[in-house]
């Protein structure tokens, strides 16, 4: 087809050379007739008629150049058969033009002769129409084809590398995960440095088993190096910018009904099923790295590698290739400043008569688009060998940010394992062994303290608060009220009851009237010799009421009930004695009943858990004395036989002042173990 | 010796033997002997508290309606239902009646008898321990009464410094005050006495009931 170029057409007039198709002389004006001229027509003037079947014969070359290409062939035989069918028609119809003329007779034999009622020069018109739009539509849907192929052999590809590095997240022999020694590879001299990851075109170029975006649309604007052939209005409809379909815009959105633009459609749909982006970049830094790569990577180094053609049909196809990778945005592709607009309009302001040339240069340039293409696909083929650091670093382009989180992860996994809060209470199991043994240690002394030797007794020195409890008793008279209030457990009756005994007896000797009263109902059973002549409910709070000594207009209180007849509780009492095994009762009825009723004077019988307690309410005086197990039983001149073996609580205080002793040391050894261990650590 | 006399001592060893299985472990038998002696001890508060309580002063006052006295008595009275309707319904906001005016009557006690029992009481003690007539004794100072008196302030004033350093510490680098970190060793001191005191005491109280159980066994056995 561009082996006749260089033939013209002599105007007959004026002598000027004309195109091959100039239908009139470019000077002079004169219609070329002979183009038109058929065979078996007597031309007006000889030497055109001539000239005419002299101009004929390249275009013979041309049809036959068109009927020997193979891109015709196919299209070529729909067109026979209907052109069969067309002369089976006329056949068919019956022969009524018998009166037409001469001329208009030779014309339909021409035409059946010929087989095409169009004529051979519009047949090539036409043929050369059909190839040039079939041609750009396959090269178009070839493209597309293998573009989609390329996206799912991606996929594939990251499919099996995702399964690998879920196998290889497994921390290695040293505890590293994964990700962790990429980083290490990554930046082996300091990994604590600053961001020095730089992002240079030529790094991105040798990883080649590592897709991004860039190199996606990169890839889809040189093998999209399509002539704008019929495929203006393709190039129209795919040039157009279409608004992503999640986020409409105010524009109209224009309809893509070109056949092009439909499957271009389908197959960006096909490829969109698959959001993920093939890296392992946390999603809110792909658009900062992707500026960053744009700006280190000049436009000219992109575009300047494509030819001109190229660069239009890529400008054109930008604002579809970067939907297909965001579809969030817009995007107006431009040229060196020039926006689309302007480049669609030089192509659709190419005048026709260079379609040819176009044609021509677009053969060529599918031809080498095809062999950019297998290029790209032999770079682009899946790597099948063990991925190397510098394959998997485009995965790993850090961010400051990132690093930081990597830091933060590093520290966390060097956490693991350690403790980070302090314990506040260990539980130490203690052996229940050791309980038994030092409990039966107590209980075989004790035995034999009490079975071996006499009781014994005891000569320990007078307290202060003993001292001042006798002497407070005896300043007790005869007809003296004293009142005795009982609130102790069982479990103390033998620290309390003989020293209880004693004091009652005591006062039972001077005279004094007595009147036990207790709020505790199991002092009510506990010795039949301190019955308590009234129980007071509500504990505390019940001797707070009467204490009080209110009294009503409309009768007396219901706690007055308690009690039986018209006793006045505190009115008619000068001492009270508290015997309590409780320091808590005690200090609870100095700081409730105390301030009510301070003409009385108080003491104490407890036990020695309560002494400490009370040896301050002693020294204030609000206490006049108390007495504290059988260790005061001196002060009050105890009988022996009414306390406990003497002998045997001296093997028990022994036995466990030794015991503490002993674990006094035996503490004191483990500290200072585990401070040596600790400071070997 | 009765033979009613001779099973109560034998239930006494019996249940003797039982507390002291505890020493093995928490054995069923120590279970034993505690839900007995719980059971009893209700059991009888319930009596107690019916015959000297319930009746005579929640019940008995009815009699006498529609006297102000009766009518008085039926405050209680209607409280004390009010508590057992909590037993039913934990979320009865009548059934909080009764226990907010028992917790705010406590809760007042309590206050006004630390405040007049404990707080002034004792700082009087400390101040009438720098009484002149207590550190002198025959126109000669006491040395006894003045290393009381100084003893005493400084117990005081060590004891409440270590509750307050205690707070400030966690807030302030170790070893910022040295001479604060003294005091309050003073002060650790005197608390470190009190608790061994109170530690002593306790197990005084302890061995004594062990010894007198003990010697309570060995006495019933010799009795055979």
């Amino acid at each position: 087809m561009s082996n006749q170029p260089d033939e013209l057409r002599i105007c007959p007039n004026c002598g000027q050379a004309n195109a091959l198709y100039t239908l009139r002389c470019i000077r002079c004006g004169e219609e070329l007739e002979g183009l038109f001229a058929l065979e078996g027509f007597e031309s007006l003037s000889e030497p055109a008629g001539k000239e005419r079947e002299e101009d004929l014969s390249p275009m013979a070359d041309i049809l036959a150049s068109l009927d020997e290409s193979p891109l015709l062939a196919d299209d070529k035989k729909p067109e026979e058969e209907s052109l069969e069918k067309a002369g089976e028609t006329e056949e068919g119809q019956p022969e009524d033009g018998k009166d037409d003329p001469d001329w208009l007779e030779r014309i339909r034999q021409r035409a059946k002769e010929e087989e095409d009622a169009a004529g051979v020069l519009a047949k090539g018109g036409l043929a050369m129409d059909d190839r040039r739009s079939h041609e750009g539509r396959k090269q178009v849907d070839e493209a597309f084809d293998e573009i989609m192929r390329r996206i799912r052999e991606q996929n594939d590809r990251e499919k099996a590398r995702r399964s690998r590095r879920v196998e290889s997240d497994l921390v290695d022999e040293n505890g590293d995960p994964e990700w962790l020694r990429r980083i290490r590879e990554l930046h082996p001299n300091r990994e604590d440095s600053s961001n020095e990851i730089q992002t240079d075109a030529s790094t991105t170029d040798s990883l080649d088993d590592e897709w991004t975006e860039e190199e996606l649309q990169e890839l889809l604007r040189r093998e999209i190096g399509l002539p704008e052939t019929p495929a203006e209005e393709a190039e129209e409809t795919i040039t157009q910018e279409v608004p992503t379909p999640l986020l409409p815009t105010d524009e109209p959105e224009p309809s893509l009904s070109e056949p092009i633009a439909e499957n271009f459609e389908e197959k960006v749909l096909q490829a969109e099923p698959d959001p993920e982006d093939f890296h392992n970049i946390p999603e809110d830094d792909d658009q900062t790295l992707k500026n960053e790569l744009e700006d280190e990577m000049p436009s000219d180094e992109v575009e300047g590698t494509l030819p001109a053609d190229e660069n239009q049909t890529e400008a054109a196809l930008q604002p579809d290739l970067e939907e297909l990778t965001e579809p969030d945005e817009t995007l107006v592709y431009e040229k060196d400043g020039e926006p689309v607009e302007e480049l669609d309009s030089e192509v659709d302001s190419k005048p026709e008569d260079k379609a040819v040339e176009i044609i021509e240069s677009e053969t060529q340039d599918s031809s080498d688009v095809e062999d950019e293409t297998e290029d790209v696909s032999k770079k682009s083929q899946p790597a099948e060998e063990p991925l190397s650091t510098e394959e998997v670093s485009p995965d790993l382009l850090l961010l400051r940010d990132q690093r930081d989180r990597a830091s933060v992860f590093t520290d966390i996994i060097g956490q693991e394992g350690r403790r980070t809060i302090a314990v506040l209470r260990e539980h130490h199991h203690q052996s229940k062994i050791g309980r038994l043994v030092l409990g039966l240690l107590l209980i075989f002394g004790v035995i034999l303290a009490i079975l071996l030797g006499p009781p014994g007794s005891l000569d320990l020195p007078l307290p202060a608060a003993g001292m001042s409890f006798a002497e407070n008793l005896d300043s007790i008279d005869q007809d003296d009220a004293v009142l005795v209030v009982l609130d102790y457990q069982a479990a103390s009756r033998s620290n309390i009851e003989p020293l209880a005994a004693r004091t009652l007896e005591i006062l039972q000797e001077k005279g004094a009237l007595l009147h036990l009263v207790t709020s505790n109902p199991e002092n009510l059973w506990l010795d039949p010799l301190q019955v308590p002549d009234d129980f007071i409910p509500g504990g505390m709070l019940g001797y707070l009421a009467l204490a009080t000594g209110s009294s009503s207009s409309w009768g007396e209180m219901p706690i007055q009930q308690a009690l039986n007849g018209d006793l006045d509780l505190f009115g008619e009492f000068d001492q009270v004695v508290l015997i309590s095994d409780s320091a808590e009762f005690v200090r609870m009825w100095l700081e409730q009943i105390g301030p009510w009723q301070p003409r009385i004077n108080t003491s104490a019988i407890t036990t020695p858990v309560s002494g400490p307690i009370l040896l301050p309410y002693y020294d204030s005086g609000q206490l006049q004395g108390f007495v504290t197990g059988i260790a005061d039983a001196s002060v009050l001149n105890v009988e022996p036989q009414n306390l406990v073996n003497q002998r045997a609580y001296q093997v028990g205080m022994l036995l466990m002042i030794v015991i503490l002793l002993l674990g006094m040391i035996t503490k004191a050894d483990e500290d200072s173990q585990r401070r040596a261990e600790e400071q070997n650590r | 010796m009765n033979t009613v006399d001779l099973l109560l001592l034998l239930a006494g060893l019996i249940l003797s033997l039982m507390v002291f299985s505890y020493l093995l472990s928490d054995t069923l038998l120590f279970g034993i002997a505690m839900y007995t002696l719980v059971g009893v001890t209700a059991g009888f508060t319930v009596v107690v508290l019916l015959q000297k309580v319930i009746l005579p002063m929640a019940i008995s006052p009815l009699s006498a309606l529609p006297q102000t006295s009766a009518l008085l008595a039926l405050v209680p009275l209607v409280l004390s239902v009010l508590l057992i309707w909590l037993l039913f319904k934990k979320s009865s906001r009548l059934s909080g009646i009764p226990l907010a005016f028992l917790g705010g009557v406590v809760a007042a006690a309590l206050i006004v008898g630390v405040t007049r029992g404990t707080l002034v009481p004792q700082l009087l003690s400390i101040v009438n321990a720098f009484d002149q007539n207590k550190m002198t004794s025959g126109g000669l100072p006491n040395w006894t009464g003045i290393f009381e008196a100084f003893m005493m302030l400084a117990g005081v004033v060590a004891v409440l410094f270590v509750s307050h350093h205690r707070k400030i510490n966690k807030n302030q680098e170790a070893n910022a005050y040295s001479w604060l970190d003294g005091i309050k060793g003073f002060g650790q001191l005197f608390i470190g006495i009190t608790f061994g005191a109170i530690f002593v005491g306790l197990f005084s109280t302890g061995l004594v009931a062990l010894i007198a159980y003990i010697q309570y066994l060995i006495d019933f056995v010799r009795l055979w």
